[in-house]
């Protein structure tokens, strides 16, 4: 994928994939052309991510939009235990929080795992799975 | 709320509760059934009532309706499999007391069971399947979170990253369930635990180690509802339910939410503490659901024995382990006791309000809250029980 990957060699293209899904086929969609994308509300335009209503007033009338792909890490974890194939231990998993708010699950690239840090500004790339899903990974911004 | 709720346990039968290989979980759970109605002294004729739960993991092929059938019960006015993850178990026993205090049946059975430990299997493979991947959901495992050990890590390290709780804090909750479980025969993991054998052991998922999270086995638990005055004429001390609530948060994975330090036991509490007119101090045991060290720290916090963020310097003080002034997960709970899920903190409960845990019994046992926790401190379901009807 072009990434240096450290400490962590995870086989990217064989990670389980996402299933995209009613709410979810935009997200990804945007996904495969590079661009994160959040909800907001039509009505009281809050951000978030993955709902069927907004909520923050409850009306269905989330619209896709592009985020800026910066955000900090919130927290993660080092796993150490072999679950599956794709992930060589020990390996990073990080809850980034967005710049416009919404969280989510991702891995770091270019970057030692202790040097990952709760706080430290992360910028969003691209990465593509076997099975053509796209899913966010963060580098250090 | 408290006068319509009649409702005791009267009978408390296990099976297995083993690392070895077992027969299949619905095999152990008519076994823990028979013992349950040996226990409460009563025959299989009694019994008008059926709950069923599994494990979030475990399929139809495990534990379904069919266990009636196997179990020889016959004409149930209540049957049901219910599923609430790792609240089940309590959700059991609050629809069992529901039934009961309203009439609708009179001696019912809540029986968990769950054989997890194969052989030439490795346990993980048990807790870490994908249960969807669907949506947004599915970055979790495209992330390579599998497990509960992972997403309860993420949440611990962030309580590390907000109050400063060190890795010591959560050692000396698992120093603490082992000096516990030294003290009670059922217990699977029994030899001596210092903090420097904690710090030794190997990761798990950073930052939690072996001893920080449950120890598997095969087994199951059933438990035997009745009413308060069939509970006083039953072969056992009478443990009435005396409060029950649930808290399901849904908090938002967002800015400003803080998903990761906080669960639904704070509403819990206030349903549960409301209907027995009780608050945090009257509390005498705590078993807590504490499939890993951090539920019991987070746990302790939500039901306001300690402030938020104090929860670290609250069992590094030597307030849970024995002697100390708020018992907590008396029989070695999950970590070293064993992890049937929410039967564990059940089972233990029942003990120490009867007077009948032995070596490791509490003199005061007036008051015993017992927590359920389920997805990563998405559900949440407790019990207040105690020997006396009403604390008022
Ligand atoms: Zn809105």
């Amino acid at each position: 994928m072009g990434y240096r990957l450290m400490t962590t060699p995870i086989a990217f293209d064989s990670r389980p994939s996402p299933e995209p899904d009613f709410i979810s086929k935009p997200f990804f969609d945007s996904l495969e052309q590079g661009v994160l994308c959040v909800q907001k509300c039509s009505r009281c335009e809050a951000v978030q991510l993955g709902e069927l209503i907004c909520n923050q007033c409850f009306a269905q009338d989330l619209q896709w939009v592009p985020a800026s792909g910066q955000g900090k890490v919130h927290s993660c974890a080092i796993v150490h235990l072999a679950y599956h194939p794709a992930f060589a231990v020990p390996y990073a998993v990080v809850s980034v929080e967005l710049a416009e708010g919404p969280r989510l699950l991702a891995n770091m690239a270019d970057c030692d795992l202790q040097d990952i840090q709760v706080g430290m500004p992360v910028v969003m790339r691209p990465s593509k799975l076997a099975t053509g899903v796209t899913v966010p990974l963060f580098v250090p911004a | 709320m408290a006068q319509a709720l009649n409702a005791a346990i009267a009978g408390l039968g296990v099976a297995g509760l083993t690392r070895e290989e077992t027969p299949p979980a619905a095999i152990l759970a008519v076994e823990a059934i028979g013992n349950a109605l040996d226990n409460a002294g009563l025959d299989r004729r009694s019994v008008d009532g059926l709950i069923i739960t599994r494990s979030g993991a475990a399929t139809s092929k495990d534990l379904d309706l069919d266990l009636q059938r196997l179990a020889g019960l016959r004409d149930l006015r209540l049957l049901q499999l219910l599923h609430g993850e790792g609240t089940s178990a309590i959700q059991s026993i609050q629809v069992a007391a529901m039934a009961v205090s309203c009439g609708m049946a009179t001696n019912v059975l809540c029986v968990f069971a769950d054989a997890p430990l194969k052989p030439g299997k490795a346990t993980r493979e048990s807790f870490s399947r994908i249960k969807s991947a669907e949506g947004l959901r599915g970055l979790r495992y495209s992330s390579g979170l599998f497990g509960g050990a992972a997403s309860h890590a993420i949440a611990a390290r962030r309580h590390m990253e907000l109050y400063g709780t060190t890795t010591e804090h959560f050692g000396a909750i698992a120093v603490a369930a082992r000096q516990w479980a030294q003290l009670n025969p059922r217990a699977v993991l029994r030899k001596p635990l210092t903090m420097a054998d904690y710090l030794a052991a190997r990761w798990i998922v950073e930052p939690f180690r072996l001893f920080d999270c449950a120890m598997p086995v095969n087994g199951a638990v059933a438990v035997l509802v009745t009413t308060s005055e069939r509970a006083l004429a039953s072969a056992q001390p009478p443990v009435h339910i005396v409060g029950m609530g649930q808290g399901h948060p849904a908090t938002l994975d967002q800015r400003g939410h803080d998903a990761e330090v906080t669960s639904g036991a704070r509403l819990a509490a206030a349903t549960a503490f409301g209907m027995a007119g009780i608050t945090a101090r009257d509390v005498d045991i705590c078993e807590i659901y504490d499939a890993f060290t951090y539920l019991t720290l987070v746990s302790l916090e939500e039901y306001g024995f300690c402030a938020r963020g104090e929860g670290g310097a609250f069992v590094a003080s030597g307030a849970i382990a024995p002697g100390g002034r708020l018992p907590t997960n008396t029989g070695g709970g999950h970590l070293s006791g064993y992890y049937l899920q929410g039967m564990t903190p059940v089972e233990e409960a029942i003990q120490q309000a009867r007077g009948q845990a032995g070596a490791r019994q509490c003199e005061k046992h007036d008051l015993v809250l017992v927590t359920n926790e389920g997805g990563r401190m998405d559900y949440h379901a407790n019990l207040l029980l105690s020997p006396h009807r009403s604390l008022r």
